[in-house]
């Protein structure tokens, strides 16, 4: 199947709006009938589409499998949960006094994950296939257990954030609160890097994926626009992973293992590779299933894999594909018969 | 007419397999040239050591005055050498529109190309404008192609192969395109087999073999010499 016979049978992007509305009425429906958790689940499952979002960016566009995005999450979490400490402690780190205010400490979290992607990503990037991945696996695990060797911040146990994070004063006081920053936090980078994928420099990303070396032939060095791509990328997890020491009070070397890499590469495989937007969709369905099939069986992780195998052989778009494929499929037994 | 553009004993190989042996040529700033010779004699491969995909091991090449061997392909195209290569190596998950966007390069002059003179140059494009490129036929392929080169604004236009596959109404369509390129002042190397169609464009004509340039002249020495087409190039 060709990419763009993927592509016609993947929704338009107007549904994604209609997500969003959804979405954004959530937590007065658990006002009403629902309850906290519902809404402590849907903040997990934006964070995660985030993060994942951030991946697809290099996954999707870029053809690049990073099994290192958790390694960005976990320095935007850490970060954050770091800062937090010392402020708690009333203590320095590298002669700097902590902080708990968010307007500090995340543009901190961004900053030290660009530099994270763009030292790993020059080393990384000169490599391809099976090789790249194997390379973001290895970063991946040596941030790892590096951060479990790090009894001074928790180690294995990972560490509470006892101060509560804040905007410069302004707490978050509610889940709800923190349910809706998330979602407009998403909502922003969602539009910013669908503009990004239509821009000339997201043609170039998507061309690199075909094939660099025609690239080149028109002048263009593809290193260079992958490295920028993998940058933005892992910036935008990290930005999902501030959310979640945000959300979470807590954050532990677990949130960068490689399962959680290979987490996001789930996520935004089983939404759809070719939208920017696919992964919140994948994120949905994923954190859902996880806790629906969790209360149904201990098995749950075999029913869920049979799943996500099921998706990917049915509907090579990913969910967003399954209603046209459907569609397709009526369509040709209506001319057969 | 002085050479912008020459290669001089150009040696190059795959591995331990060594294809270019000695080849030299010149270009003259708006002149046709062809690279002829048989499968397998080295024309692909001299264009790739051209366009810096393949690192010569011995000779040099020099554009405009300046040494280019060893530069990297996007610093050679960047310069102002366009690349059409064999097979037309299109981008299928861009659109028409993308495709050509993507590739271009100011520099800066009058009458630069740009997407709007591309699709009027190739009315057919701007009719498939928003398609993939996987969807396109061989021939509105090879247009992209040559149209995505022309985004570079380049002062030499090497084609490879520009007309294997396709159909002989495409074939006379890139032919008359080709033939207005060259009008209008593009400098112009191309690899091909369709004798008739380069006799009637070609100021001067480069025959390799073996991985080594056996014979030159101008169209009417080569059309005045059957020996040469039966000898070297098999027609």
């Amino acid at each position: 199947m060709t990419l763009s016979s993927v592509r016609q049978l993947v929704v338009p992007n107007w549904p994604v709006l209609l997500i969003f509305v959804l979405l954004a009425l959530a937590p007065v429906w658990s006002m009403y009938g629902g309850s906290d958790f519902t809404i402590r689940l849907l903040t997990r499952a934006l964070i995660l589409a985030l993060a994942a979002v951030g991946l697809n960016f290099v996954l999707g566009f870029g053809g690049l499998v990073s099994l290192m995005h958790a390694s960005f999450f976990g320095v935007g979490a850490y970060t954050v949960a770091i800062l937090a400490h010392h402020d708690f402690n009333g203590d320095t780190l590298f002669g700097l006094p902590g902080t708990s205010n968010l307007l500090v400490s995340g543009p901190a979290a961004v900053f030290l994950a660009l530099v994270f992607a763009v030292a790993t990503g020059a080393l990384v990037l000169r490599t391809k296939g099976a090789y790249f991945i194997m390379m973001t696996l290895a970063l991946n695990q040596m941030l790892f257990f590096f951060m479990i060797a790090l009894q001074q911040y928790g180690g294995e146990d990972g560490m509470q954030i006892y101060l509560p994070l804040h905007l410069s004063g302004y707490e978050f006081g509610s889940d709800s609160a923190i349910y809706y920053t998330v979602l407009i936090v998403l909502a922003f980078f969602v539009f910013l890097l669908s503009r990004l994928v239509c821009s000339r420099f997201g043609n170039v990303i998507r061309a690199s994926s075909e094939n660099e070396e025609r690239l080149t032939a028109i002048g263009i060095s593809p290193f260079h626009y992958k490295l920028v791509a993998f940058t933005i990328s892992g910036a935008v997890t990290a930005v999902a992973g501030v959310l979640w020491a945000i959300s979470q009070e807590y954050v532990s070397p677990a949130d960068l293992s490689w399962i959680r890499s290979a987490d996001l590469v789930v996520i935004a495989v089983l939404g759809g590779l070719v939208r920017v937007w696919g992964p919140l969709v994948g994120a949905l369905v994923f954190v859902l299933a996880e806790y629906f099939l969790s209360d149904i069986t201990v098995y749950w992780q075999l029913v869920f894999g049979l799943g996500i195998i099921a998706v990917v052989v049915l509907f090579p778009g990913g969910m967003l594909s399954v209603w046209a494929t459907i569609r397709k499929i009526n369509w040709g037994r209506a001319h057969d018969a | 007419m002085s050479a912008f553009f020459e290669i001089k004993n150009l040696e190059a190989g795959y591995g331990n397999s060594k294809v270019l042996f000695d080849v030299s040529l010149k270009i003259a700033e708006g002149e046709f040239v062809t690279l002829m010779g048989r499968n397998g004699m080295g024309k692909s491969t001299t264009i790739r050591s051209i366009m810096g995909i393949l690192k010569p091991t011995a000779g040099e090449i020099y554009h405009d005055g300046t040494r280019i061997d060893g530069l990297a392909s996007h610093k050679i195209a960047k310069r102002g050498i366009g690349f059409v290569p064999e097979g037309r190596h299109i981008f299928p998950n861009l659109s028409v529109r993308e495709n050509l966007l993507m590739a271009q390069i100011k520099r800066g002059s009058a009458n630069e190309w740009d997407v709007d003179s591309v699709f009027d140059f190739f009315p057919r494009l701007a009719e498939r404008m928003s398609n993939g490129g996987d969807q396109l036929s061989g021939g509105e392929q090879q247009m992209l192609a040559i149209g995505r080169a022309l985004m570079t604004n380049p002062y030499l236009l090497i084609l490879d192969e520009a007309t294997e596959g396709l159909a002989p109404i495409i074939r006379d369509e890139i032919w008359d395109q080709l033939g207005k390129l060259k009008a209008m002042g593009v400098s112009i190397l191309i690899v091909d087999k369709e004798l008739d169609a380069l006799s009637e464009l070609a100021d001067h004509h480069f025959i390799i073999e073996k991985g080594e340039i056996v014979w030159q002249g101008d169209n009417q020495a080569l059309m005045s010499n059957p020996a040469i087409h039966e000898k070297f190039l098999g027609v």
